[in-house]
């Protein structure tokens, strides 16, 4: 391979490398910036049907007498990528799901959270993000909970065209930065040649010196 | 085979620099091509992320209307809900992005929370006026400016609007996420130049510099009289040719002489960076987290308190690589070191497989064990490689690779391991590092030259060969007083409490990564310049004892204080003390010791310094860890602090004794 396509191969190989892994750490925190906003989303609206649960408790309606199937509706059309909103007793027995299989259950662990004590949570099974948020009577007593359960696609689509997109600007600014540097590398690889030269000639004339 | 001769210099020279251009050049374009994609996919997110805050500002303001029509519905007037800011302040508080939230009536504003530019909110103001007066509720409405993007939503009292909730979320948003996340963006740019330039040296340097070097020392070869010498090298290139023209004349030199042609390997310190890289790189992707990690395996009810147990893998690791390195030492000499880097690799590798599959803490201590001697075995083949290939007038400049080496793989592989940590857990990370040593084996397989075994018998370290050295007090002041203290504070603090002590203030792994990053970063950029500093002034007393003062003194603010950024700090102020002190310990060391290097060579008498000050390195986490269980996390680190600036004192000592050295002959 002559010096000047070598160099242009080794610079470009090097810049393929930092420019793939500014795509790769990037993705992953856009991806994580999505999952935060899906995140918040969710929170807001628990905190908003915790609300109403919590008054019609407080007026005396069992918490197993709550139907969420309208609130499920509004929340899928409102906060995208909203599965399923399930409720559930203070044992972290299921009381609302739109899984009917789900009702009288107990809530799997790895949903609950890693602290107990927290008001509000998220957890990740399955690839689904679930936040849940502890209901709290007026007196202070936990009566329950609820949960959302967020599909891994809720932002599969925003992150895939990320994915497609970003690559490609990678490689249109690899092209667009190995052209601008072609005289640079010109340059190089002249100035490399020169140096073998230097090299060579001082190495082969002792040598042709002995043999005569 | 090693040539034997030094470089001409204007040959060296030549060389010298086009490395530096060719570094240059990498460097630029590679920095200039990350900063552009950066900024250009921080445009795209903010086009994505413009719809999801407006999602997300929606739901918002429905949640907060729904409040105030329940007021409004009981028949309560709006203006006279009490801590109307306080409750905006308490809604906009979890979310960064809204900047302002109000309420607007017929009237004027009712009360608000944020700011936003006085000609947007009287725009806002007007359009919420006409939505009262349109009568009817109004669903949400949207009203975009240069700052904000206003949403307007009605709230009625069941017959007909009574006010006008705004919310005003940021339009720059995204940008706020760059700014805020600037460290976070620098640490990957960072990261993927060190990545890029080991391309660099493997697709480049390597392969032209190592012909080149080898050539031209020929020459030197070629002006005595030894048998001839022809080099193993084949390229299509221009320096192929030029290596298969220099084997002609010395084949037919050696046809005619009658001498039997000897054949040389093209060998240079950069064969070793690729392996070595990899390997540093596995090895530290564990760092910002290790202790979390064995927390997590450490069982409920233990004879050893949990944070002494915690300590035990980074104490046991750093116990191994001390004990291990003595005989890997030997076994280059023996083995060559080729073998021993392939050898090398094997526990190491199986080290990190037993720690990802680890189910409790023992089988974990096990793990780091075996990577320990992997680790000591890696790490010495490579300096015994690059001892073996350079001449003694490059050596400086072959252990500055090593050494960089060992930075830049520090560097990445904490910054990596904590992101990948965050985001695909602890075992990952493991079974990451295990195929990187994988690659370190397969690297070294093909870049390494198989150099031949020393030919000198192995020298046993006998530890009564070094008495005199500890019969000079001096050198055992330097020992307690800044050698063994600075690893005290390596392991025990940066490896073994910091990650604790930000993970009990919340940090994520990816933030404890950055945050243990900041001290390679200082080493490796203000350590060669401290150091020259240091010579320069021929003050290495002062700068030793200055970083030990100064080492103390980061352990007590961390103590002292609280967060994330008082962790930063103390890191920073660490990384100050050890790029300020630990090169002047060297040239103290023989400075102290004049008869010893004589006696003993300087190269023994600072392998002793270096092997008594892994007394620090295996027994500051064991330490810390039997502290933190004592006087809780800010006690310990408050104690350890005083205990090493108290410590660093005792250098002063060593500066009275010496001047009453050099008086007492003039008495």
């Amino acid at each position: 391979m002559p010096l000047f396509l070598r160099v242009s191969v080794a610079l470009c190989a090097s810049l393929a490398v930092a420019l793939s892994m500014v795509v790769t750490l990037n993705l992953l925190k856009y991806d994580e910036t999505l999952r935060q906003l899906d995140h918040e989303r969710a929170g807001i609206l628990l905190s908003t049907l915790s609300h109403s649960i919590i008054i019609a408790h407080d007026l005396g309606l069992p918490l197993a007498a709550n139907s969420l199937a309208e609130e499920r509706a509004t929340a899928r059309k409102k906060a995208q990528g909203i599965e399923d909103l399930i409720l559930f007793d203070h044992q972290g027995v299921i009381l609302d799901a739109s899984d009917q299989g789900r009702i009288g259950k107990k809530l799997p662990d790895a949903w609950r959270g890693e602290a107990p004590s927290a008001l509000q949570w998220t957890a990740r099974s399955d690839g689904r993000l679930l936040v849940g948020r502890r209901l709290h009577s007026s007196f202070g007593e936990e009566i329950g909970g609820l949960l959302a359960i967020i599909s891994a696609r809720s932002h599969a689509g925003a992150f895939q065209a990320a994915l497609l997109r970003w690559p490609l600007k990678a490689l249109g600014i690899l092209l667009f930065s190995l052209l601008l540097s072609l005289p640079l590398i010109y340059l190089l690889a002249r100035r490399l040649r020169k140096l073998v030269q230097l090299v060579t000639d001082e190495a082969s004339p002792s040598l042709r010196e002995r043999s005569s | 085979m090693k040539v034997g001769c030094k470089v001409p210099p204007e040959a060296a020279t030549s060389i010298d620099r086009l490395r530096w251009v060719v570094t240059l050049v990498a460097l630029s374009l590679m920095l200039l091509a990350t900063l552009l994609l950066t900024t250009i996919t921080y445009r795209g997110l903010d086009e994505q992320l413009d719809h999801r805050i407006a999602l997300k500002g929606r739901l918002l303001t429905d949640h907060l209307v729904t409040q105030f029509e329940r007021a409004a519905q009981h028949g309560i007037p709006l203006s006279r809900l009490p801590d109307l800011e306080r409750f905006l302040d308490l809604a906009r508080k979890d979310h960064p992005e809204i900047l302002y939230l109000g309420l607007a009536a017929e009237g004027g504003m009712l009360a608000s929370s944020g700011t936003a530019p006085p000609t947007s909110l009287a725009v806002v103001q007007e359009a919420s006026r006409q939505l009262i007066s349109q009568g009817g509720r109004p669903g949400a409405s949207h009203l975009g400016t240069e700052e904000l993007q206003f949403i307007l939503q009605g709230v009625s009292d069941g017959s007909a609007p009574v006010a006008v909730l705004i919310l005003g979320a940021d339009e720059l948003f995204a940008w706020r996420k760059v700014e805020d996340s600037l460290f976070d963006t620098l640490t990957v740019l960072l990261v993927s130049l060190i990545v890029a330039f080991e391309f660099v040296v493997l697709l480049l340097m390597r392969p032209l510099a190592g012909p080149l070097l080898t050539l031209a020392k020929l020459r030197a070869a070629g002006e005595g009289r030894g048998p001839p010498v022809c080099l193993r090298y084949r390229a299509r290139d221009e320096i192929g040719q030029a290596v298969a023209r220099f084997n002609a004349s010395a084949e037919r030199l050696a046809r005619k002489s009658g001498q039997k042609l000897r054949e040389l390997t093209p060998a240079t310190a950069l064969d070793i960076r690729l392996p070595l890289f990899l390997f540093i790189f596995a090895d530290e992707l564990q760092k910002p987290f290790l202790p979390l990690y064995a927390n997590s395996l450490a069982p409920a009810q233990s004879w050893i308190s949990t944070e002494v147990l915690i300590s035990l893998p980074i104490a046991v690791f750093m116990l191994v690589i001390a004990l291990a390195t003595l005989w890997a030492g030997h076994l280059v000499d023996r083995l060559g070191p080729r073998r021993v880097l392939l050898a090398g690799a094997l526990p190491a590798a199986v080290g990190y497989l037993l720690a990802a599959m680890a189910t409790d803490i023992w089988l974990l201590l096990l793990a780091r064990a075996f990577t320990g001697l992997g680790y000591a075995g890696i790490v010495m083949a490579a300096q015994g490689y690059v001892a073996a290939v350079s001449s003694p007038e490059e050596r400086n400049r072959a252990i500055a690779v090593f050494v960089g080496c060992l930075m830049a793989g520090s560097i990445c592989g904490t910054a990596i391991g904590g992101i990948l940590a965050h985001e695909a857990g602890y075992q990952i990370v493991f079974l990451l590092s295990f195929a990187l040593t994988m690659a370190t084996a397969v690297a070294a397989w093909c870049l390494v030259a198989s150099l031949p075994a020393q030919a000198r018998k192995p020298q046993s370290f006998n530890f009564r060969s070094f008495w005199p050295l500890f019969r000079n007090r001096a050198f055992l002041i330097l020992l307690f007083s800044a050698a063994i203290p600075s690893k005290l504070a390596l392991n025990g603090i940066i490896s073994f409490t910091l990650p604790i002590y930000l993970n009990h203030y919340g940090a994520s792994a990816a933030e404890i990564g950055r945050v243990i990053l900041i001290y390679p970063i200082l080493i490796l950029f203000l350590g060669p310049w401290l150091s020259g500093l240091a010579d320069r002034w021929n003050s290495a007393r002062f700068f030793t004892l200055a970083g030990g003062l100064l080492s103390g003194t980061a352990i007590i603010l961390l103590g002292v204080s609280e967060g994330i950024g008082a962790a930063a700090l103390s890191v920073v102020l660490l990384g100050l003390a050890h790029a300020a002190s630990t090169s002047p310990q060297i040239s103290m060391a023989i400075e102290l010791c004049p008869r010893e290097v004589e006696a003993l060579g300087q190269a023994r008498v600072l392998s002793l310094l270096r092997t008594l000050e892994r007394i620090g390195s295996v027994g500051g986490p064991l330490l810390m860890g039997s502290l933190i269980a004592w006087q809780g996390l800010g006690s310990s680190l408050a104690y350890a602090g005083v205990a090493i600036a108290t410590v660093a004192c005792g250098l002063l000592f060593i500066g009275h004794r010496r001047q009453v050295e050099a008086i007492s002959p003039s008495l």
